[in-house]
């Protein structure tokens, strides 16, 4: 007897147990309704109001000069870490309650990279008082790749 | 051994799916921005594999399901291998949201790339040993 056979039949009887487990799970997360889960459409999503975008010799001029409020919409763990010199933190989570920001200068808003969604955010936010916003979508990693000075605050 | 394998995979499972249901619209974003899908796609995805995380999680310790849920395992970091890959090459940094939004889990491509396979071993060699060890008769 061909002994990969009964190995095959076990591979089999996994494979159809696979299947079963992601079709259960498949049907639990589109019986859960679309109010309990809060998605946005795609189009939402991906069509998002734009911001204006900052560049990379933008927000250098912006972090030396303190002519701009840089603000760095990452989470805290990273800000401390290393953020953009002069940039401040407030995160999504934290931009309705936050009182301190001077009115009237203009706003550069970064986060991860191009497609993290906290600098979208926190700029959609401000751009109701400030029309002067600004987003650095390359955001943080491309400021750390290009070897850029940083600050931390530990 | 393959106890302590099982414990990471399940481990890292459910806390990936939880923290992908805490924040789905990141997830959902992610996965716009691979441009792998088609758009139709997106949203059941989206919402699909964070609870096919969390049950493969818990099914790993579930003995009937076991050999089902290790191929899960494997199939799913595979194809996270994948999504890593392609953008690789396609040379687009995506946030992948792999645990949500949370700052200490996430990482750049390439060690998205070497987590993602590190799993699709770890699970496809897990899978291997439970079915050297199964009963073929």
């Amino acid at each position: 007897m061909n002994p990969l056979k009964p190995k095959l039949k076990v591979i089999a009887h996994h494979l159809t147990q696979a299947l079963a487990i992601a079709l259960t799970s498949f049907l639990i997360a589109t019986s859960i309704p679309v109010s309990h889960m809060p998605y946005k459409n795609t189009e939402e999503i991906t069509n998002e109001k734009e911001l204006p975008i900052a560049t990379l010799e933008e927000i250098q001029e912006a972090s030396q000069s303190k002519t701009t409020t840089i603000i760095d919409a990452r989470p805290k763990p990273f800000y401390e870490l290393g953020h953009i010199p002069n940039a401040i933190n407030i995160t999504p989570r934290e931009i309705g309650s936050y009182e301190n920001l001077p009115e009237g200068k203009p706003i550069i808003v970064y986060c991860f990279s191009p497609t993290c969604p906290d600098s979208q955010k926190v700029g959609e936010f401000l751009q109701k008082n400030n029309e002067n916003i600004k987003i650095f979508k390359e955001g943080w990693e491309l400021w750390e790749m290009m070897g850029l000075p940083t600050e931390t605050t530990k | 051994m393959e106890h302590a394998a099982k414990l990471i995979l399940a481990t890292t499972l459910i806390l990936a799916g939880g923290l992908k249901l805490q924040d789905p619209n990141s997830f959902l974003a992610s996965l716009t921005s691979f441009n792998l899908l088609p758009e139709l796609l997106l949203q059941p995805t989206a919402s699909w594999i964070p609870i096919l995380e969390i049950c493969t999680g818990v099914l790993l310790f579930y003995k009937p399901l076991e050999g089902g849920a290790l191929a899960v395992c494997t199939f799913l970091f595979l194809g996270f291998s994948v999504f890593y890959g392609w953008s690789l090459i396609l040379g687009i940094q995506p946030n992948c949201s792999c645990f949500g939004n949370n700052p200490y889990l996430q990482t750049n491509n390439t060690n998205g790339l070497i987590r993602a396979l590190f799993y699709t071993l770890l699970s496809a060699g897990t899978w291997h040993t439970r079915l050297s060890n199964s009963d073929y008769n």
